[in-house]
């Protein structure tokens, strides 16, 4: 067998919804070949029918969606002419399938064990306990520690990233000729993707099975694909080789996909002499789950742990960490929604907390909240006007003067005025978050919390929304405390960088000392998961760039790796005058 | 999983207090007394007085409440006004009744609904869904009494295949009890298949559309082995509460079923002695009903985490 | 001291008798009869209410009961003498009459049953009746010899024996034996024709023949006479719903369904395959006025309700054509009945208008209180409403539950209420449960004393003619001062299957079984 075997090519494919014209087609003419033990990156925002596209395949589209024309030719078998028992024998024995959502795409009711093993059983002649022999053996080489456990635990019990490498594992068992990815990173942390990545590369390339890799993330792209295919509204628009396409994109909509990537242009640091507008100290926040009987022992889950954290007026202080980090926690203790269990809230000279009354922390003149999800943070009832309206602090103002400031408002997030008179639920999900921008800063408030703003929406509706922040930032002056799991997004916005691992600030500095200096290793790690776009000035070529850092951190600081410490203090090593690093803790 | 029960029956002693204290208000703010019902037109004053008093209606009602729960304490449950028969006999025995008419007619209608349900789910918007789903909406929507009614005119009157009137007890002659049993429990279950059936469509249709039902496929299952193997167990915790409900309303209102079949049920048991102002009765029957109704949703908690393992106790 | 005979038992032949289990009874013949709640126990006279009577007598006997036309006749008594001066009552009784666990009926026997039911510290339901709290009291019991049982009176009651024969209060004699050490009851031992087989609570009560029965005369008559058990056993199956009980005569499940209302009548009337047995009972119906109230003391308003309500349709109408209109408490089917009884209102729409101009009434809203449990309560308020509606009165129905309807009767907190009375075999009886002082018990509907003098002379006379006219002259002023408006006695209907033979209904309401044969495969 030679390395240019094709294994599956797709001729001419139109995919279309029954209830639609013709001219609606879903995917339209798609066409690629797929070589033996090749990574075929098919890229392209949400809703480019990359998905569909894939799943066509295997004929696992949904019902209303119809082939219309087009061939796939699997080694030389037209799929299309299989009747579905047929094709029931090519899913999971020929072709295998990863779905995005490890979170959702294990039966909740089932063991691990027997949902790995369902495939050998039905595809092969093994016995349930020689079926079971394998996926042991299985995750013992994808490196899962104690296989045995897994085998008879249930999805729920496990990481999110645990999950995706036992989909990937059980998907491997029964050595497919062609592996179909779906999105098999994004719904992970972004320490962990790298690695079930690598996995999924390793276990592939092993048995000589070719991937189908659907994704947005050029950077996986970049790192592992052999073959790219653009798509764009359903047409192929341009493939190629990886590097080559990359380098020197011919087709617009490439070239648009690329530039949206974070571009690293590190500002330099603002130091201020004035008071910050909101001073953190000593800020631990716990939840406590209260015991029914006296007898039982309540449990308390430690969200933050003693943290330190000021922003300087006009400064942006990016605070990033996995999901349940903590960043969303204090996020909400600086607005005043979080009640901390030690340590002090100073905002703009208001101490918060002081009373009891929940109202009083709240000063929605200082400080407004952008959530993540524009879809459920906008009440589906209110017109925009009537949105915007609330935010207006003054009582005193004239109809006409407000419905001039919120019009105002709308034009300075690039929104028609029009819009005013319009429901949420008749606007995308971009122009929504423009709105929920507006609303938050039509009280001209002094600090904005902007709690993962962008992560709902898509790679180039981010770029956008991101430079709308931006340039509202820089015009108007106002801090903002921007909370994000990834690096990537902040690089361009933030003034100083705060990290946070199990509730605890391990990192922070400025933007440049942490991007280039970084010292943690949970820093590190989280830096080299973010690649950016460098755009060579002579050649005009692109070139994607995931940093690494030279390992220049000094051999004295031992870094306390496992946080799983209650009553400790915390060291700090001060590698400037802004920029700490947390060494170990020391149990008081 | 221990101090959950625990924990649960510690806070369902408030809710039956407070269900008994309402109770014991209510049935006594109502008019009528079931000293002067029992007396009928024969009664004059004085033997209205002491029929009262040989009742123990002429105390004071907080006087009444607090003997009333300090007999309930120690399981005296005291013998009703009217008959004087003793109330946890009566109630006992008309509640087994009861119990075994709503057990087997839940059980059939699980036996049938669900495999409905789950097909109807499989075959979504067809022509087989749309039928099945028509025909549980019907059953759902006719009374229960009506559905009796025509069961008694064609088999027992017309066909006379099956006996329409008394009950025979399961100890007593197993067939002719079955008999007996036969028409009640159908004219029961039938409404429940309309109802189970159409809560296991739905979820059932619901997990279709997951993500793990797709990777199923995508492993080469059929859909029948995806039905047994992935559909059912998770559409079915979602239905269990339903079943949970169910038996635990039926096993208090089954009262026309049980008096148009003429079955010695609870629900009846219920009916007459409010008819009657029983306090006793009534009292006793509310408080077993409402801990029957705690017992069964215990016993539907504790059996979810089997369909749903992440439900934890 | 001279005794007046009054009773005397004529067909002593029929008594000597030996065999009264003639045939046919094969050991396994059953009625099954639809019994619309369970009984309320078996001990007589405690908890009762009218289908627990029906078992009752079945089971049990008095010394004296009922005949055919709600006449006292003797009954475990082969005769009773009463004194002079109405105060001794002597008992003679039967011959060779024994209880279901076969022990001898004496006098002693009835002398412990009366001690124990009028003893003051008992339940029994009519102890008032004698006990003085309303002028009669029984002052002294005695058993003279085996036969003999003697009764005193503190004061003559006309109504005495009648008392003793009702069957609401239950005085029936009960074997001593019924009862254990410390008086509670255990099982019912009485002399009738039928003996408790077997209680299943909540499903039904199954009662047996008692084959050493004795008859107290030749023929059927009322409670009394002929009762001879000719089916082995009597099974009352507890069905609480009318369309059941049809169903279940229908399918040949059943019997005999009694009490059925004028409405289930349709369902059954073209069924060829039932018998439908209709009668006239004791019980009357009646349209009571609170003559408390500010608006109904006024007597035009109430003669000008009287006129504009045509009584004999409602009767008609609500009785299915069995019951005709009866202005009497005395039942149409009374000895003490006559034509003076028939007097009363006449439907006229113009003496209506005349009365009502008479009166105070200007359109003020008159509420009319009836229930649903009892569907003729209801047709007959139905009916009223329609009327009074159509005359101009401004009349609010209102359905409440009976309970509730017993407690605005109790406490007479009501304008109008469509009401029903259980019959009362002795018009003294009858009217004493309309007749009295308001204000010491407003259940009391009638206030007169030239009536009350009447009863209480009426009380003393033992004459049957000299009874009747007092009677006719206190109907005379209850017309006059229209307490309430009696509207028509209650109809029975009873429906058995063909295969119940020689079933009659009696006007007392009770079903009675005895002298009923079973024939299998008579249905068509």
């Amino acid at each position: 067998m030679t390395k240019s075997e094709v294994v599956l090519s797709i001729f001419e494919l139109s995919l279309g919804f029954s209830a639609l014209e013709n001219t609606n087609l879903v995917v339209e003419k798609a066409e690629f070949h797929i070589k033996k033990g090749e990574i075929v990156a098919l890229i392209g925002e949400s809703g480019s029918g990359k998905t569909l596209l894939a799943k066509s395949i295997i004929r696992l589209q949904p019902d209303d969606c119809q082939l219309i024309n087009g061939s796939i030719v699997m080694n030389g078998i037209e799929l299309n002419e299989l009747s579905l028992a047929q094709i029931r024998e090519y899913r999971g024995r020929e072709i295998g399938l990863i779905l995005q959502e490890p979170m959702v795409s294990l039966n909740p009711s089932m063991r691990v064990g027997e949902q790995m093993i369902e495939g050998l059983l039905l595809h092969t002649k093994l016995t349930k306990s020689e079926a079971l022999q394998r996926a042991k053996t299985m995750l013992v080489k994808v490196g899962i520690p104690e296989p045995e456990k897994r085998l008879t635990q249930y999805a729920h019990e496990l990481s999110g990233g645990l999950r995706q490498r036992i989909m990937i594992a059980s998907v491997m068992l029964l050595k497919p000729k062609l592996v179909i990815a779906d999105e098999p990173t994004t719904a992970l942390d972004a320490s962990v993707q790298n690695s079930v990545m690598q996995m999924l590369v390793e276990l592939t390339s092993e048995i000589n099975a070719s991937v189908l890799l659907i994704t947005h993330d050029l950077s996986v792209v970049a790192d592992y694909a052999n073959e790219v295919v653009v798509i764009e509204k359903g047409k192929v628009v341009e493939k190629g080789k990886c590097s080559k396409v990359f380098a020197k994109p011919k087709h617009p909509y490439t070239t648009k996909l690329l530039e949206a990537l974070p571009i690293y242009k590190p500002k330099p640091l603002n130091v201020s002499e004035s008071a910050p507008v909101v001073q953190i100290n000593d800020v631990s926040v716990s939840f406590k789950s209260k015991a029914f009987f006296p007898w039982q022992e309540s449990k308390i889950f430690r969200a933050v742990k003693s943290a330190n954290l000021s922003i300087l007026p006009g400064n942006v202080t990016a605070l990033v960490g996995e999901s349940g980090s903590g960043k969303s926690t204090l996020g909400r203790t600086v607005v005043g929604l979080c009640q901390p269990t030690s340590g002090s809230v100073e905002l703009d000279g208001h101490r918060l907390y002081e009373t009891s009354s929940a109202k009083r922390n709240l000063h929605p003149d200082i400080v407004q909240l952008i959530f993540q999800d524009p879809y459920s943070s906008l009440n589906p009832k209110m017109k925009l006007e009537e949105i915007l309206y609330e935010g207006i602090l003054q009582a005193d103002l004239s109809y006409e003067t407000r419905r001039k400031m919120a019009g105002d408002m709308l034009e300075e997030v690039d929104l028609p005025r029009e819009f005013l008179k319009r429901y949420p639920h008749e606007l995308s999900g971009g122009q929504r978050q423009r709105v929920c921008i507006a609303r938050a800063l039509i009280s001209n408030p002094k600090l904005v919390v902007a709690d993962e703003p962008v992560s709902a929406l898509d790679l180039t509706v981010q770029s956008k929304v991101l430079k709308l922040l931006n340039r509202l930032q820089q015009e108007r002056q106002f801090s903002m405390l921007f909370i994000s799991h990834d690096l990537a997004v902040v690089q361009q916005l933030a003034d100083t960088v705060v990290v946070m691992e199990h509730g605890v600030i391990v990192e922070k500095g400025a933007t440049t000392d942490i991007f280039e200096n970084a010292h943690h290793p949970y820093t590190r790690r989280l830096i080299e998961a973010s690649p950016y776009l460098e755009k060579c000035h002579i050649t005009q070529e692109y070139k994607l760039t995931t940093r690494r850092i030279s390992n220049k951190t000094p051999k004295a600081l031992n870094f306390c790796e496992t946080l799983e410490f209650d009553d400790e203090e915390t060291v700090f090593h001060q590698v400037n005058q802004h920029h700490s690093v947390l060494i170990k803790a020391i149990r008081t | 999983m221990f101090n959950y029960i625990l924990k649960r029956v510690f806070l369902a002693i408030p809710t039956l207090l407070i269900a008994s204290l309402i109770v014991f208000i209510m049935v006594r703010i109502l008019p009528g007394d079931p000293a002067a019902l029992m007396l009928g037109d024969m009664q004059d004053a004085r033997s209205l007085e002491q029929m009262r008093a040989q009742l123990g209606l002429d105390k004071p009602i907080v006087m009444q409440y607090l003997i009333w729960l300090s007999d309930m304490l120690s399981f005296e449950f005291g013998n009703s006004i009217i008959t004087g028969q003793s109330v946890s006999e009566l109630i006992f025995d008309r509640f087994f009744v009861t119990f075994q008419l709503v057990m087997v007619a839940v059980g059939i209608a699980i036996i049938i609904a669900i495999p409905s349900g789950l097909y109807a789910a499989l075959k979504h918007n067809t022509f087989t869904d749309h039928s099945i789903m028509m025909l549980s909406i019907f059953l759902l929507s006719i009374p229960s009494f009506w559905i009796a009614l025509m069961l008694v005119l064609v088999f027992g009157v017309e066909l006379r295949w099956l006996p329409t009137i008394g009950y025979v007890a399961l100890s007593d002659n197993v067939q002719e009890a079955i008999r007996y049993l036969i028409l009640p429990v159908v004219s029961l279950a039938l409404v429940v298949i309309g109802q189970f059936t159409r809560m296991m469509r739905s979820t059932s249709i619901d997990i279709l559309n997951t993500e793990f039902v797709l990777n199923a496929r995508a492993k080469g299952l059929s859909e029948i082995q995806i039905l047994k193997r992935h559909i059912f167990k998770n559409a079915f915790a979602p239905t269990l509460t339903i079943i949970g409900m169910v038996i635990g309303s039926l096993l208090g209102g089954a009262a026309v079923i049980e008096t148009l079949f003429t079955l010695p049920g609870i629900g009846r048991l219920m009916v007459d002695s409010l008819y009657s102002r029983d306090y006793p009765v009534i009292q006793a029957s509310t408080l077993l009903m409402g801990g029957v109704f705690v017992l069964v949703n215990l016993l539907v908690d504790l059996l979810y985490p089997f369909f749903d393992p992440r439900v934890k106790l | 001291m001279r005794v007046i005979v009054v009773f005397v038992l004529l067909s002593l032949s029929a008594c000597s008798s030996e065999n009264e289990s003639i045939k046919p009874r094969d050991g396994n013949s059953q009625i099954v009869v639809a019994l619309r709640n369970d009984v309320r126990g078996f001990e007589p006279g405690i908890s009762r209410d009218v289908f627990t009577d029906d078992l009752f007598l079945h089971i049990y006997e008095g010394l004296v009961t009922y005949d055919e036309k709600g006449g006292v006749i003797p009954l475990l008594a082969e005769s009773v003498n009463i004194s002079e001066n109405g105060l001794t009552y002597e008992f003679t009784l039967r011959e060779k009459v024994v209880f279901h666990n076969d022990k001898p009926l004496n006098s002693e026997v009835v002398k412990k049953h009366y001690e124990r039911i009028l003893d003051p510290d008992g339940t029994w339901l009519c102890r008032s009746w004698y006990d003085g709290s309303r002028g009669l009291e029984i002052i002294e019991l005695e058993a003279p010899d085996d036969k003999t049982f003697v009764m005193t009176l503190n004061t003559p009651d006309a109504s005495f024996l009648d008392k003793l024969a009702n069957v609401q209060c239950g005085g029936y004699i009960v074997h001593p034996d019924s009862f254990d050490q410390d008086g509670n009851f255990i099982e019912p031992i009485g002399t009738g024709p039928y003996a408790l087989s077997q209680w299943q609570k909540g499903e039904f009560v199954s009662l047996e023949a008692f084959t050493q029965y004795r008859s107290s005369g030749a023929q059927k008559d009322g409670l009394g006479g002929a009762k001879r058990a000719l089916v082995d056993k009597i099974k009352w199956q507890i069905i609480p719903d009318i369309s059941s009980s049809i169903a279940g005569l229908l399918s040949g499940q059943i019997d005999m369904a009694g009490r059925l209302d004028a409405t289930s009548l349709y369902d059954v009337i073209n069924e060829t395959n039932l018998e439908v047995h209709k009668q006239q009972s004791f019980d009357w119906n009646t349209l009571l006025f609170q003559t408390k109230d500010p608006l109904l003391s006024d007597l035009a308003l109430r003669q000008a309700i009287a006129s504009a309500l045509d009584i004999n349709s409602i009767a008609q109408s609500v009785s299915g054509g069995i019951s005709k209109q009866n202005p009497s408490v005395v039942s149409t089917q009374s000895r003490y009945y006559s034509d003076c009884h028939t007097a009363g209102y006449t439907f006229d729409k113009s003496k209506a208008k005349q009365f009502l101009q008479q009166s105070r009434y200007v359109g003020q809203a008159i509420s009319l209180i009836t229930n649903k449990r009892y569907n003729h309560m209801y047709d007959n308020a139905l009916l009223i409403h329609f009327m009074l509606t159509q005359a101009g009165f401004n009349v609010e129905l209102e359905v409440v539950e009976w309970s509730t309807q017993v407690d605005l009767y109790l406490t007479g907190n009501f304008q109008l209420m469509v009401f029903g009375y259980s019959g009362r075999t002795d018009p003294l009886l009858a009217y004493e449960a309309i007749l009295g002082d308001k204000s010491q018990h407003p259940y009391y509907q009638w206030e007169n004393d030239k009536a009350r003098g009447l009863l209480n002379q009426s009380m003393r006379e033992i004459s049957a003619e000299q009874r009747k006219e007092t009677f006719c002259e206190v109907h005379k002023l209850m017309i006059q001062d229209i307490p309430l408006i009696n509207l028509h006695n209650q109809y029975i209907i009873d429906v058995t299957t063909p295969s119940l033979i020689d079933y009659a209904p009696y006007t007392l309401q009770t079903p009675r079984f005895w002298g009923v044969k079973k024939e299998e495969g008579r249905r068509q």
